[in-house]
Parts: structure tokens; C-alpha cells; sequence
């Protein structure tokens, strides 16, 4: 009798954990403030014209919107029983890795200012020199914060709280940094194949802290 | 369904599951001593009244452990160390069952403290601990063993093998909607195959300088490539496992998957592909949690010929 059960409820298992790992369609609006979701929009438009099709670029959007609507009200009304079991517990079976590769990712900037010299640059992107501020940027957890809050359209909630954070962390490791200014450079990555190579960089979500201010 | 309620109903010794165990805790702690080490508990996980990023004051519902327990600083140090020693527990086999309940408790504890330090490997090594705080894991190598049978070699006849098929249908599961997500167009031709070449540049991530991606990017191509025929090869992966466990049957399909050793090939190319990462991007303990969970896919009977050398043995595959 057990073994049967057993498998009954492994079935179970496994139906639901299926069921939220389908890759449907999870398009929302937000998403299209990026510039990569409007290059890859261009690109579909383009694709779906090589072959006949001609759908106008925003009709292509709205479609996709009402797709990702329909089918993510679906998949939530069929988990609901599981998500409950799953979310005290922090389970999950959504693994969208590197799904987009964008290629415009921004670049951490952190620049310090000590005393009269003016503004030096204290961290770029990817750059490791082994020091203690690098191993607290690099770390998975700290890049998370950053990377999520911070290189996106626009901050996150979490953004201005990390920056006063760090500035604290700056200040304890640097003694005669009196400012520091972090930033995001947008970055065009293009491979070497591409014709229109950009070398452009962008500056987004300034953010500037004074060592007076922690005192 | 006979032959459904069979599969599930497998057995074989537990050594390769207490082995993932011990792996699993191996990787989540050195990961804690990390928050420590960078003097991150109190950023992380008290509240922002107290130093931390966290605005749990205004939260509600709280995150677990700040439910019982006051609004403070200390909170935050209870909350890593009940997810530090409960995964010591759990590697050592200590109470091994409660430990790992007590373990996913922890962990998911501080994912909700602060969501944006909580990363897909964080949720794939709580799914495969809750998974094997059911198994019997602990029945070898573990202090369990040594309290109960008055060794740590514990008692190796054959357990429930359902939890090891099951972390092999995890990673399945992983890997193919891993990529069959992979729609953006950089994956494909019309990207010119880019994909990896972007990631790896991405300065988030990046381990390797500009020049020497521009001088290896015919490898990231191949690369991009070769992930995503992994990936969406996943079925024929487990396909190929199904004929391996029943190699006796005809077939010519199943004669080929076998002969040509397909299954141990698609498993050896994954676990080289996370070597990569870890060798090209800075991805934290992403690449070797995942790698903890590879033993599973073989049996111990398998491994076990290996380590010794030993091709007399030939038992089925599943176990």
C-alpha cells in the first residue's frame, strides 16, 4: 500500500514543480524599459517580416503582453496550493539563467575624493586588485544587491540605502576619503563582429555621500 | 502504472546521498563564513534601524525568526547561526532529518530578511535539502550512524533510492527550462551566437579582459553553442538514463544511447560547463552547488567500480 502512495504523492510533486518551471511567456511592461527588450523587439519584427508576417512593433508588444497575462493567471491558479506549501520555505522552480543576455549592463563606479585632490577613481567594474572593498563588491550577496537595485532603468528601493551603506563601509576603510561618488556607466557590448561597434558609455544613477554626514 | 509505483519504489545504499548531504553543507557554509568574514551579518540581516539594509520595521509579515524574536540587532546573528549550525548538523549527520527542515527554515528565514542576497542557488540547495531530510541520508557516514550502529560507516543496506531520482529530475528540470528560456536572440544565429561572449563581458561578472574574450570569440561562440544544445538536450539525456536502467530490452536507439556511452558524456560536458563558470565568471558558490548535487547522478554501485577500478561489476544504472 505504501509504495503506492508514495508514488501517488511523488506524482503530485513533481506535477506542480512542472508546472511552475514551464517557460511561459512572463513579458511585463516594466521589462520594456530596457534596451535590449526594445532590440530584440526590433529583431522579431524584422525576423517575423523575413517570413511573411507583418506585425507592426507595438501590436507585436500588446500581443505578447496578453499572452504572458493569460498564460501567468493560469500557472498561478494551477500552484496555488503548492506556492503555499513552497513560499514559508523558500522553494521554488523558476530558473530563468541569463534567459537575456543584455548587452548594454551597467558598470559600478566608485570615485573618492581625499581632502583638496579631487576625485579619483576608487573601484571600476569588473577590476580586482585583491583589496577588502573588492572581495565586499564581488561577494554573490553584495552583487546582488547591486546589480538588482541598481543597474536596471531605474533604482530600486533598496539603491539609496546600499550607497549609504557602502559610503559608511568606505569611510571606515579609507580614513582620509572625505566623499565618494558611485555611479552606473552604461556599457555597449557588441562582439567584435559587429559592424556598428559603440564605445559610448552612459552615466546612470548618480549617487554622492560625504563623510560629514555619518558623524 | 505497476512499473511507476516499481520506479519509485527502488532501492539501494545510501552512500551517495549522505555524500550530496555532506557536499551541500560543505558549500552553504563556507558561503556563511563569507557573510561573516566580509562583517556582513547586521547589514544583511537586521533591520535598517539597527545598521541593516532590510527595512523590516514596517514589514509585515515579518520574516520568520523576527516574528518570536525582538527587533534587534542580535536577532540578525541568531538568524545566521541557526542557518550556520543547522547545516553543520546537517553535513555531519546530526539529528539529520530535524537539522535539514531546521536548515531550509533558516536559510529561507534570511532570504526573506533581504530577497536580493538570495540567488537561485539559495532555492535550489533548500529544495535538495527539504528533498533529503526525507531520505536516508543519514543511515551512513553521519553521527547518526555512529550513535545507532556504533560506527560512522552506519548501515549500508539498500534505502528508498527515490531521492536521488528525484534530484536527477531537478536538475532536468533545471537545466531544460534553463534552456528553453534562453529565447533572446544572442543564443541564435541571428545574434551571431554571442551570447556567452556578452555574459562573460558583462563587468558584473567578468573574470577575463576585454582583449582576450576579442582574441577567444570563435570559443564563446562554440560555447554559446554547445550550452544550448546541452541544455535543450536534457530530454535525450533522460531518456538515455531510462535505456541505460533497462539496457536488456531491444531497441536500436536504446543499442546506440548505450553503446555510445551518451548519459555519462551529457553528465561529464555539464560538470565541465560549471567548472567554466567557475573559472571564467564570478558567480560566487553557484558552480560548485550545483556541482555538489552531481553525485547523484550515478548510483553508488557505479561509483564505486570506478573509484576502484573495477569494470567486473556490472549492476543497472538507476541502482
Amino acid at each position: 500500500m505504501w509504495p503506492s502512495i508514495r508514488a501517488v504523492l511523488i506524482t503530485l510533486v513533481l506535477f506542480f514543480c512542472v508546472v511552475e518551471a514551464a517557460p511561459l511567456p512572463t513579458l511585463k511592461k516594466r521589462h520594456l524599459n530596457r534596451q535590449i527588450a526594445q532590440d530584440e523587439t526590433d529583431r522579431w519584427v524584422s525576423i517575423l517580416g523575413a517570413f511573411g508576417v507583418e506585425v507592426p512593433r507595438e501590436v507585436l508588444i500588446q500581443k505578447v503582453l496578453k499572452a504572458s497575462r493569460k498564460s501567468g493567471k493560469l500557472q498561478k491558479r494551477l500552484i496555488r496550493p503548492w506556492r503555499k506549501f513552497e513560499r514559508p520555505l523558500g522553494l521554488s522552480q523558476r530558473w530563468g539563467l541569463f534567459t537575456f543576455t543584455d548587452s548594454y549592463p551597467g558598470r559600478l563606479v566608485i570615485e573618492a575624493r581625499r581632502g583638496d585632490d579631487g576625485w579619483s577613481e576608487l573601484y571600476r567594474a569588473p577590476h580586482d586588485d585583491g583589496s577588502v572593498l573588492v572581495d565586499l563588491l564581488h561577494y554573490r550577496r553584495v552583487r546582488g544587491i547591486w546589480d538588482d537595485a541598481g543597474d536596471r532603468p531605474y533604482p530600486g528601493k533598496l539603491y539609496n540605502r546600499w550607497v549609504t551603506w557602502l559610503g559608511g563601509r568606505i569611510f571606515e576603510l579609507y580614513p582620509q576619503v572625505d566623499a565618494i561618488r558611485l555611479r552606473f556607466d552604461r556599457v555597449d557590448i557588441q562582439p567584435p563582429t559587429a559592424r556598428n561597434r559603440h564605445t559610448t558609455e552612459e552615466t546612470k544613477h548618480e549617487r554622492t555621500r560625504f563623510r560629514e554626514d555619518y558623524r | 502504472m505497476k512499473a511507476w509505483v516499481e520506479l519509485w519504489d527502488r532501492h539501494e545504499p545510501p552512500h551517495v546521498l549522505a555524500v550530496v548531504r555532506m557536499l551541500i553543507a560543505a558549500v552553504v557554509m563556507v558561503d556563511f563564513a563569507h557573510i561573516y568574514g566580509l562583517d556582513l551579518v547586521e547589514t544583511f540581516y537586521a533591520s535598517s534601524a539597527d545598521g541593516g539594509l532590510a527595512n523590516l520595521g514596517s514589514r509585515n509579515p515579518k520574516p520568520l525568526l523576527y516574528r518570536w524574536l525582538p527587533l534587534e540587532s542580535s536577532t540578525a546573528w541568531w538568524s545566521l547561526c541557526a542557518a550556520f549550525f543547522s547545516a553543520l548538523a546537517f553535513g555531519t549527520g546530526t539529528l539529520t532529518r530535524l537539522s535539514g527542515l531546521v536548515f531550509v527554515l533558516a536559510s529561507a528565514n534570511l532570504a526573506q530578511i533581504l530577497p536580493p542576497t538570495d540567488r537561485a542557488i539559495d532555492t535550489l540547495l533548500r529544495n535538495m535539502v527539504l528533498l533529503l531530510s526525507f531520505s536516508s541520508s543519514h543511515r551512513v557516514w553521519s553521527v547518526d550512524a555512529l550513535v545507532r550502529y556504533r560506527r560512522w560507516s552506519g548501515d549500508p543496506r539498500p534505502t528508498p533510492a527515490w531521492p536521488r531520482f528525484l534530484i536527477i529530475i531537478q536538475l532536468f528540470i533545471m537545466y531544460f527550462t534553463a534552456g528553453v528560456q534562453k529565447v533572446g536572440l544572442t543564443w541564435t544565429p541571428v545574434g551571431d551566437w554571442s551570447a556567452l561572449y556578452i555574459v562573460l563581458r558583462d563587468p558584473a561578472f567578468a573574470v577575463l579582459s576585454d582583449p582576450t574574450l576579442d582574441a577567444f570569440y570563435r570559443v564563446t561562440q562554440l560555447a554559446t553553442i554547445s550550452t544550448w544544445l546541452w541544455e535543450w538536450s536534457t530530454p535525450v539525456a533522460a531518456y538515455a538514463l531510462w535505456c541505460r536502467a533497462t539496457h536488456t530490452r531491444p531497441g536500436r536507439i536504446r543499442a546506440w544511447l548505450n553503446t555510445s556511452a551518451f548519459w555519462p558524456k551529457w553528465v561529464i560536458v555539464g560538470a565541465c560547463f560549471h567548472l567554466g563558470i567557475a573559472a571564467t565568471m564570478r558567480l560566487g558558490m553557484f558552480p560548485y552547488g550545483v556541482l555538489a548535487l552531481y553525485p547523484a547522478f550515478f548510483p553508488g554501485v557505479e561509483w564505486r567500480r570506478w573509484l576502484r577500478r573495477n569494470p567486473e561489476t556490472k549492476t543497472p544504472p538507476l541502482g
